[in-house]
Order: C-alpha cells, then structure tokens, then sequence
C-alpha cells in the first residue's frame, strides 16, 4: 500500500506562494520609518506563513478523517473476530475450570479451591495441573507434619487460613506468647519512651 | 573431617557418603523438577551459573562471557544497593544426615545473613526455601551457632534485573520430616 495517497495541489500553492513573495522587496532598515516598515513587511509575511500552515491543518484534518474511514472498514472485522476468539477463549476457560474442579475433587484436597486456585491457571499456555498437583502434595505434607508442631486445633485452623507452617507458627506463637516486657519496663511499668521522660525530668532537676 | 568430590559430587564424612542438599530434595519434594527441561539446556544454565557464581566468589570478572559480565554488574549493583558484605563463600556445611555447600554468608543491610544465588528464569520460593533452611540448620549445628536472622535468595536472571528476595524458613519439625520421608525412600530402593 505504499504511496496509495498522493498529495495534488501543492505546486499550486508553491507557485502561488512565490508570486507573492516575488513582490516583496525587503526593507533596509536605517530609520525609524524603515524600521516601521519592516516590522509591517514581517507582518505580513506572518500572515502569508500562517494561511499556508492553516490550509496544512485543514488537509491533515480532512485526510485523518477519511483515512480514519478506512481503518474502521477493517477495525469491523477486527472487532467482530476479537468477538468469537473471545466467546472462544471464554468457553476454553469454562472447560479449563471444570477440568480443574475435576481434577481437584479427585485429589481430595481439604482447602476450600478458591484459596489455592491461582488466576493464571485458566490461561492456556500455564501447566496448571501440575501446580495443582504441587498445591496439594504440599498441603499433604504440611497436614502429616503438624501434629509434630502443636496439636492446638487453632494452630490448624491457623494453619488453614495461611496455608503455611511456618507463617502459620509464628502467628500463633504472636498470639500465645506475646513478646516479654525486659525487667526494666516491667519494674518501671514504661516503655522505653516514657522510661525516657523520667530520666530526662530527673536530669532536669539537676538529680543525677 | 568432611571430603568433597568434585567429579561425582560426593560429600563423604569419615569414610560414609553423605546425601547432598539437592540430593535429598530431588529424591523427595521435587521429584520433578527438571523432568520435562531439556538437558543440554539444563547443562548450558548450569555452565552459566557456575560462571556467575564464581565471578561472586572471587569478586572479578575474568573469564566471564558479555552475558555472565552483564549479570555480573547487576550483582555488583545490588550489592551496593542493599549494602551486601559477603562474610564467607561456597562454604561446605554438613551433619551427620547431609552434607551441602552454601554460597554465601553475608551482612545485608547490616543484618547476618546466608544467601543461595540464581541465575534461573523462574525463581522457585519452596525449592529455596527447603535448601536455605537444611543449610542454615547444618551450619548450626556444626558451628553451635544461633539462626541467621535472614535467609535471602540472590536473584540474577539472565535476561534482566537482579533483585533480593528474602525467603521463608522451614521449622526444624519440617527439616525432620523431610530427612526422615529421605531415609525411608533409601531403604525401600
């Protein structure tokens, strides 16, 4: 489609132009009258530029918008394609996902799909069976070795919610065994900011 | 004393083979991992990772091809980035049950750390999570040392950036599990 557009007119216009540019005779400025004059000359000129770029505008608009034309007569089809593959594509994820609650009913595994299912599954190039493969032995693995860590059924239930052990132990840990006070802030029953103001008060008494 | 092999890849402690750390979880968590990766190309990854990782040990460039350079600079960007001081490269650790060689132990923003390097395309958080955690638990034990404070992956993949990645370590009651679930699949071969 190269060169398909052709611009006509142009040598007109340039032909045009230079007519009245060959009527120009440019001042010499050496008064204040001559000065005045330029000044009119450069006006002018001003406006001769401005009507040529205003006709450039005016072409670039009409031209956009008839090409503008042409791109939609194939942005139709475009669309309506991006439609099927889409309804396509559509359809191919439902299948996907049945294939993925199938596969998951059948690995028995005891968290609920939503909370491991990752979005990119139903993406047609992700192995995804595998990854709900890996899910699952390792929820396996996780449920044989809890019992081994505490037998707290809330550190299970913990455990269900984070879907990690470690995670999982350190948040029941937080709840159970809130870190110790040091001796200090318990004997004084401060934090170390109010532990702080005491002293700074005490030294402003001039009290060491 | 510990003995390393370097053609077989072989830990022996006083005259018994020991299992190395990707022995161990190649024969039980990550059955799989490179089953379907062509070997020539996990041969290539391989070659171009131990370039990168000896650059790091040496702390030079020498040898390196343009794209194990390039990989190297990031490195050295990082490093500067979240103030890296490696403290001990390529260090053998190992207890009675395995054996491994962690890549580096460092200070990263001034806290003790030990960080596994990889160049690969995916990084693999459980994989490296499991080997950062077996090496961490050896090199207590065998030195009487308290846990690191952090456990890092150094990510350098080849295509572009470099990036800290701090991992998750695994409880000891999950390290016993695995070494355990390991022991029972040896005597069953």
């Amino acid at each position: 489609m190269n060169e398909m557009i052709k611009l006509s007119g142009l040598d007109l216009l340039k032909k045009e132009v230079e007519t009245q540019l060959s009527d120009f005779k440019l001042i010499e400025v050496v008064d204040d009258d001559s000065y005045k004059g330029a000044k009119k000359q450069r006006a002018s000129l001003n406006k001769l530029s401005g009507e040529v770029d205003k006709e450039r505008k005016r072409l670039a608009k009409e031209l956009k918008a008839k090409v503008d034309d042409i791109i939609e007569l194939v942005n139709l089809p475009i669309g309506e394609l991006d439609l099927r593959t889409g309804a396509w594509e559509d359809e191919l994820k439902t299948q996907r996902q049945l294939d993925i609650n199938a596969l998951y009913e059948e690995l028995n595994i005891p968290v609920e799909l939503s909370k491991i299912q990752n979005d990119k599954w139903l993406n047609q190039t992700c192995d995804w069976e595998t990854e709900l493969k890996t899910v699952a032995e390792k929820i396996e693995r996780d449920l044989e070795i809890l019992p081994s860590i505490s037998d707290n059924p809330e550190f299970k239930e913990l455990y269900f919610e984070l879907l990690d052990l470690a995670v999982a132990k350190r948040e029941f840990d937080r709840k159970h065994n809130p870190p110790k006070r040091n001796e200090r802030e318990v004997f004084f029953n401060a934090t170390d900011e109010e532990y702080q103001l005491v002293l700074d008060y005490i030294k402003s008494l001039g009290l060491e | 004393m510990i003995e390393f092999n370097e053609s077989t890849h072989t830990y022996t402690l006083n005259g018994k083979v020991l299992p190395s750390v990707s022995t161990i979880l190649g024969a039980t968590i990550f059955k799989d991992k490179y089953k379907d990766v062509d070997p020539y190309i996990l041969q290539r990854a391989a070659q171009f990772g131990t370039g990168v990782h000896k650059a790091i040990e040496i702390d030079d460039y020498f040898g390196l091809d343009d794209l194990q350079y390039t990989v190297f600079k990031r490195y050295k960007k990082l490093c500067k980035k979240h103030d890296i001081k490696p403290i001990a490269h390529e260090q053998i650790v190992y207890t009675q049950d395995y054996a491994g060689t962690l890549d580096m132990i460092a200070l990263i923003d001034n806290v003790n750390c030990l960080a596994d390097v990889k160049t690969t395309y995916n990084l693999d958080r459980e994989y490296l999570s499991w080997q950062l955690s077996l090496y961490e638990m050896a090199y207590m034990k065998l030195y009487n040392k308290p846990q690191f404070d952090k456990l890092y992956c150094i990510w350098l993949p080849r295509r572009k950036g470099a990036e800290l990645v701090e991992i998750e370590r695994k409880l000891p009651q999950e390290i016993d599990w695995l070494l355990k679930k390991y022991k029972e699949i040896i005597e069953n071969e």
